[in-house]
């Protein structure tokens, strides 16, 4: 390890015109991570509850686009050039997608009230338990339906590349997918932060996360919310599933995968926090592609670990973790 | 139950599982009165609130608003009829501002502005602080806001559990006159408080629970230094 870092300092100027289109991937990368962890940290705001099935939930969304899609793509014929494909196939696409939406809404909606809400006020072990049991279950009938088997998405638009700057004769580029995803994880975040911070609703959640009986004493119907909070995380979540599956493969166990990052990236933005978990996504994604070449590739799969331990050693509150301040 | 009787509670059974703490309470609270309820640890005060207030589901009994039975519902709901508790832990949104908390008091029901009004009245000190977030102030503070919080949805019927609990004896002091205004002001409380005094001074009707039961009570007229036998009636 230690000759690698060498080796790094060393061919610094070679390896320096390659850190914009790494950077550029982290950030793409990145962003689907944010959006993971930013569907987790809705489900934390509401209960509290770290949901480690979760990354399960993600890969279920993504196989629920892929079940629906033959449903609703019915009698189109794709065609050979892009733009009619782009034509033909996105608002069946679109419709599938908004569905396995739906679906996952009303999942997390279920799950939280049939098994998170009757164990809430218990120990928070049980609920991590519970959440892991609920990951697993899910887990286990996509297995009994697909095996171990790994698919490939359908593709919604072509794989087309743009050059989005070039440094010194060096371009740095983005394909269609990481662009459109970077636009949609943006429009969520944005949309998030309106509805978090500038609405009744966000309000209501504001105070549940400070304290669910406090709330209750003004009035909030702290169960309904709470399902609906559900939902809403397990929706976000199963977009970036969607695009996930869309990135890599379709796999039953790409839930593991993704509940570490998702992970991960709340622990360094901060339990709770909205943009802790978007900067959080993101610095890890760089960190990912960043090390991964310069240092060793090894580091794409471990940077998540390290994470987790560094933050929870060094600043267990993250980023931009609330902190406590009382007056005595 | 007379039409006077703004809250109505008859043979009340309640508890945490198996463990019952309420074994057929009884009481009412009219219109405009405020009713202290005493009784040692662990005698169901708190939990006679927290039923009425729907946290606790009654195994047996009625609790009416208005003549309207409020049964068991949950606890929005229960708000939402009219009846708002301060509870003993407070339970503020201590990250948030003095007035993020008071606003919150009226985002389900209540007139924000009328609310913010009243509550600026009942406590000026709060109109400075209204910036201030609710966890770096005092405790007296704190329970000022705690009840500024609950008068912001114009309430039918006031739970107040300890309000003088871990206060400053000027801040006692501070509390029971706002109480008495409030009072003035025609809120109906039921009031649960370990300081007798402050309690007796406060209220028109005192009610002693013990085990779960009501066993004695009475006006709080002409009790001046007759306070031993309540004392006595509580603990022995």
């Amino acid at each position: 390890m230690i000759e690698q870092i060498q080796s790094v300092l060393t061919n610094w100027d070679a390896m320096l015109p390659v850190l914009p289109q790494l950077v550029v991937s982290g950030i793409a990368i990145g962003m689907l991570y944010a959006l993971i962890a930013l569907s987790m940290t809705i489900l934390y705001r509401a209960t509290t509850v770290v949901n480690f099935g979760h990354g399960d939930l993600v890969m279920l969304g993504a196989y629920t686009l892929f079940i629906l899609l033959p449903m609703v793509t019915f009698n189109i014929t794709l065609e050979s050039s892009a733009l009619s494909s782009l034509v033909s196939f996105v608002p069946p696409y679109l419709v599938a997608l908004i569905l396995s939406l739906c679906v996952l809404f009303a999942m997390g909606y279920i799950i939280h009230r049939v098994f998170i809400w009757p164990i809430l006020k218990g120990p928070h072990l049980s609920l991590a338990l519970m959440a892991i049991a609920i990951g697993y279950a899910v887990r286990g009938v996509i297995r009994k339906e697909y095996g171990k088997e790994i698919l490939q998405m359908p593709r919604p638009f072509p794989e087309q590349e743009f050059e989005v700057f070039n440094w010194g004769g060096i371009g740095t580029y983005m394909t269609l997918d990481e662009i459109i995803f970077c636009t949609v994880v943006i429009v969520m975040l944005l949309i998030s932060y309106i509805v978090f911070y500038k609405t009744r609703f966000g309000q209501i959640v504001q105070a549940m996360f400070q304290t669910q009986r406090g709330a209750s004493l003004v009035g909030i119907n702290v169960m309904h919310h709470n399902n609906l909070i559900w939902g809403v995380g397990c929706s976000l979540g199963a977009l970036g599933g969607v695009m996930i599956g869309l990135t890599l493969v379709l796999d039953p166990d790409v839930g593991t995968w993704t509940l570490l990052r998702g992970f991960a990236a709340m622990t360094l933005g901060g339990f709770g926090s909205l943009y802790g978990a978007v900067i959080g996504g993101l610095i890890i994604g760089i960190l990912e592609k960043v090390l991964g070449v310069f240092v060793s590739t090894a580091f794409i799969e471990i940077t998540c670990y390290l994470v987790i331990v560094l933050v929870l050693l060094i600043r267990p509150r993250g980023l931009f973790g609330q902190h406590a301040t009382l007056r005595i | 139950m007379d039409s006077n009787s703004r809250l109505h509670i008859a043979d009340l059974v309640a508890g945490y599982g198996h463990n019952v703490v309420l074994r057929g309470v009884s009481l009412q609270v009219n219109q405009g009165e405020i009713v202290a309820l005493l009784g040692a640890n662990g005698s169901g005060k708190s939990t006679v609130l927290n039923t009425i207030s729907g946290f606790l589901k009654p195994t047996q009994g009625t609790v009416h608003l208005d003549q309207q039975s409020i049964t068991g519902i949950p606890p929005h709901k229960t708000f939402r009829a009219g009846v708002v508790q301060v509870s003993q832990a407070r339970d503020l949104f201590s990250d948030l501002t003095v007035e993020e908390n008071l606003k919150l008091g009226s985002i389900i029901k209540g007139d924000e502005a009328l609310g913010l009004r009243q509550v600026f009245d009942y406590f000026p000190r709060l109109s400075d602080r209204y910036d201030q977030q609710v966890s770096t102030m005092s405790g007296g503070e704190q329970q000022m806001v705690a009840v500024g919080r609950a008068l912001m949805s114009q309430p039918r019927m006031l739970l107040l559990d300890e309000p003088s609990g871990g206060l400053s004896p000027l801040f006692v002091k501070e509390i029971g006159e706002i109480t008495a205004r409030m009072k003035a002001d025609g809120v109906t409380m039921l009031l649960v408080e370990q300081n007798l005094r402050l309690a007796l001074e406060i209220s028109d009707r005192y009610l002693i629970l013990r085990d779960g039961k009501v066993i004695d009570g009475g006006s709080t007229d002409n009790l001046e230094g007759s306070h031993d036998d309540i004392v006595r009636t509580i603990y022995l």
